[in-house]
């Protein structure tokens, strides 16, 4: 007898539905943003499985650097930082990495404008990197000893005799439990056990002399908590699980999860001890990510508009003028607006974020004659963005099947 | 030159940036809503009623410090829980005998000398809460219980204001639709700039973008998704509301000085479009910067300022044009902070906070409790005035609707308007 069937059980083609391009290419754009007409053909032979298997695999051992890395590792304006991301984000040989880094990012949201530091942030994007897809554990004790982070909320300001709550209030709200999940003397208590944690010459250092070494009560437990106490406490709280589960299947399957849809996903990240890269593993797969609905239902963040149009054409472009459409559109990589990181959905496609759409739209048209692209776009660009729609619905036609694809309404959704 | 990388080009990250084109969409479109507007104007010549107003919403984000914004200076208790913050009497802009405004506010202590402006000290939600993101959606809501709320306070006053020619009855001027506008009918823009709704494209193009956006059912296929239907009405909104906003400021001038900062640069177009009388009633936008936990005193100087100086612009283009008494300026903040500074010289989030009327024929003066030092909340201004009866005094005395549409379960207003 077997349990009942969920709808987060692996997909089976031909048995819970068929397996063709469009399937094929649901599931690489949700993980490449930007698949060419090659890659999907490839994933509709391997099917579902051995696909994700190889995009979960694919790029992991380390080549040497590339020119690429090069030039991301040596920016050192905001500016140069956030060309060289556009352009290690679209040429990367690491499949998921994109989508990785831009959802922790949104997640931790940390601006450079007050942290300040290029190396400091692109030294939390490294831990985006390396613990992105594992067990969020070592995620969350890592960006509570991220540079980056104690400079953005003030980790320097916290101190034995002046605690500041600023990281302690996010690290619940925001970054692990939840809104509604804990107290206000949580947070306060919470702030006393990472006085100390500090940032000297873009490092942590824990300050022994400014760390508050007294009993604190938080989240229940009581003790002489440090900072690590504090973050296993939300590791251990009940609300962490169904905060990430609905945010991963918010960005990753579909927005706004059914009740019964959001237990099932927190029963299986219990049961992966909180891992997210087995969690997604598991969600793209599923029956769920591979119904009707979940299809081009998210709306495309600017990066992901512009990472997988450039990425799905294979054109060459001018990485600084790329990351300015973004900006146009609302999204300025390493800057985001607060602590909350982008609003996402429909808030996405404000009137003047629809005109910076449109007109990257013009932009990759224009080819080499605009302001974006460093090459005429290929022969088969049309057909290969239907593979980003789906087909095409854009109707009238304007004469121009390029513009006609790129000014798809589908082609800003996911 | 930078090396490239393949065919892809850095080295344009310090190159000049690139010009939008800024010529004009559909021009036989824009010359017909011009000439709809034009037509409309004329009908809607009579002066604007006491309770028919514009509002205009600025939200000043962070939490601002409400104590030294209009500061209790004889109160031993405000110096001494202020060690460094606490601003020298002498720098101060007497309100009254207890009361007077940061230095920064040279401008609001004009209006406030010539009636003008009313102030609310202690104001915010009756139950504070110390998160930014809920604190806002209490005002945003104007509900006690934000979580249980789907829609906006501004967005259920516009769908109960009959707009007088349902063109743009709200806008927002910012990165973002502010929320309190959820719930509206139609589209709300948010806009930051006129030059932002450049599209850059060939005009015979742009005409068949608008056709597919707003194709609708007839053109979309059975696997259209909900996803698709909000890109549709997101693409054909704001195309249409570019441009009817672009034909309707294409000449205006303003006379006023406004600062060349991100807020003086909404408030002039705020100017704008109010001059252009395209029917709109409710304005939102917002100047952050205030979560000042450390620090403080300089920028906060630095923001008041800038708040005054934009403002008082605003006020002063309005009144030379003749609408100030057409326009209700309302600056508010989700909270204020804590009493005591901290050991950064700064503060943490607080609760009571400080809210701002400006405009012609208003109430003005210091309204509502002062804040009670003696009487803290967990060391917070405790708040003395309920948000909502100031948003269920802009909705009756501004928008004209019922208070209860605007504020869920009702509240008394607060009378903004002189008799």
């Amino acid at each position: 007898m077997s349990a009942a069937a969920s709808l987060l059980d692996p997909y089976r083609p031909d048995i819970d539905g068929p397996w063709t391009r469009v399937e094929a290419a649901h599931l690489l754009r949700r993980t490449l943003l930007g698949p060419t007409p090659r890659e999907v053909d490839e994933a509709l032979v391997l099917g579902p499985n051995d696909a994700i298997a190889g995009l979960f695999a694919v790029g992991r051992d380390g080549a040497g650097p590339t020119e690429v890395d090069t030039l991301y590792r040596g920016a050192d304006s905001v500016a140069d930082f956030q060309a060289s991301l556009v352009l290690r984000l679209v040429r990367t040989s690491r499949p998921l990495l994109p989508r990785i880094l831009l959802f922790w990012h949104g997640h931790f949201a940390t601006s450079l404008d007050k942290v300040g530091s290029v190396a400091a942030l692109r030294g939390q994007f490294d831990l985006f990197e390396t613990r992105g897809l594992g067990a969020f554990g070592p995620l969350l004790h890592g960006i509570a000893r991220d540079p980056a982070m104690l400079l953005w909320l003030d980790g320097n300001r916290n101190r034995r005799r002046h605690p500041n709550e600023n990281f302690a209030r996010e690290l619940f709200e925001l970054f692990s439990l939840g809104i509604g999940n804990y107290t206000e003397h949580d947070v306060a208590e919470a702030a006393r056990a990472f006085t100390g944690w500090h940032v000297r010459d873009g490092d942590f250092r824990f300050d022994p002399d400014e760390h508050d070494p007294g009993r604190k009560t938080v989240l229940g437990r009581t003790g002489d908590l440090d900072g690590d106490d504090v973050v296993e406490g939300c590791l251990a709280h009940a609300a962490t699980p169904r905060f990430l589960a609905g945010k991963l299947l918010a960005a990753f399957v579909a927005p706004a999860p059914s009740a019964s849809i959001l237990d099932e996903a927190v029963a299986l990240l219990l049961d992966l001890d909180l891992d997210t890269g087995a969690f997604l593993r598991r969600l793209l797969v599923s029956r769920l990510f591979f119904a009707p609905a979940s299809r081009l239902c998210i709306v495309r963040s600017p990066a992901e508009l512009v990472i997988g149009t450039l990425r799905c054409l294979g054109v060459g472009f001018r990485a600084a003028a790329a990351h300015r459409s973004m900006e146009a559109m609302g999204q300025s990589l390493g800057r985001p607006p607060s602590v909350k990181g982008w609003d996402g959905g429909a808030a996405w496609l404000s009137t003047a974020a629809v005109a910076a759409r449109l007109s990257f739209a013009a932009a990759v048209r224009d080819g080499p004659r605009g302001p974006l692209l460093a090459g005429e776009p290929p022969p088969d660009a049309a057909d290969a963005l239907a593979l980003m729609t789906d087909g095409g619905t854009s109707s009238p036609a304007s004469g121009d099947p390029l513009y006609d694809a790129l000014t798809n309404p589908r082609l800003q959704l996911l | 030159m930078r090396s490239r990388t393949r065919d892809s080009s850095f080295s344009d990250a310090q190159g000049r940036e690139v010009a939008l084109d800024r010529r004009g969409f559909l021009g036989t479109v824009a010359a017909a809503v011009a000439a709809t507007l034009a037509g409309r104007r004329a009908l809607n010549a009579e002066p604007p009623s006491p309770r028919r107003r514009a509002v205009v919403w600025i939200e000043l984000l962070g939490g601002n410090d409400g104590l030294n914004t209009v500061v209790p200076r004889s109160d031993s208790i405000y110096r001494r829980l202020r060690p460094t913050l606490a601003l020298p009497e002498t720098s101060l802009l007497p309100l009254d005998a207890g009361t007077a405004l940061h230095p920064s506010l040279p401008g609001l202590r004009n209006l406030f000398e010539q009636g003008s402006m009313s102030v609310y000290r202690a104001i915010g939600p009756p139950k504070p809460d110390r998160s930014h993101f809920r604190s806002m959606a209490a005002w945003r809501t104007a509900s006690l219980d934000p979580e249980s709320c789907r829609d906006g306070w501004m967005g259920r006053a516009l769908s109960a204001v009959e707009a007088s020619d349902g063109l743009l009855p709200g806008i927002t001027l910012g990165p973002e639709v502010m929320p309190a506008f959820l719930g509206a009918r139609g589209a709300i823009p948010a806009i930051e700039d006129i030059s932002d709704l450049a599209v850059r494209h060939p005009e015979s193009l742009h005409a068949a973008v608008v056709r597919a956006a707003l194709g609708r059912a007839s053109t979309r296929s059975a696997l259209a998704t909900s996803g698709e239907a909000l890109v549709r009405e997101a693409l054909g909104s704001a195309l249409g509301a570019i441009d009817r906003i672009r034909a309707a400021t294409a000449d205006f001038r303003p006379r006023a000085r406004f600062p060349d900062s991100p807020l003086g640069r909404r408030l002039r177009l705020a100017a704008t479009l109010l001059h252009a009388g395209i029917g709109i009633r409710i304005v939102a936008t917002s100047l952050a910067g205030f979560d000042t936990h450390s620090q403080q005193a300089r920028v906060h100087a630095l923001l008041l300022a800038d708040l005054d100086g934009s403002v008082t612009a605003f006020v002063r283009e309005l009144r030379d044009r003749g609408l100030l008494d057409g326009v209700l300026v309302v600056i508010t903040s989700e909270f204020g902070r804590r009493v005591a500074e901290n050991g950064s010289r700064g503060t943490d989030h607080g609760a009571g906070g400080v809210a701002f009327c400006i405009g012609g024929g208003l109430r003005p003066g210091l309204a509502g409790p002062a804040p009670d030092l003696r009487d803290l909340l967990d060391g917070d201004v405790r708040p003395g005035t309920d948000h909502r009866s100031l948003i269920a005094g802009v909705a009756r005395d501004a928008l004209g609707v019922d208070p209860a549409i605007a504020v869920p379960g009702g509240i008394e207003p607060l009378r903004l308007l002189a008799d």
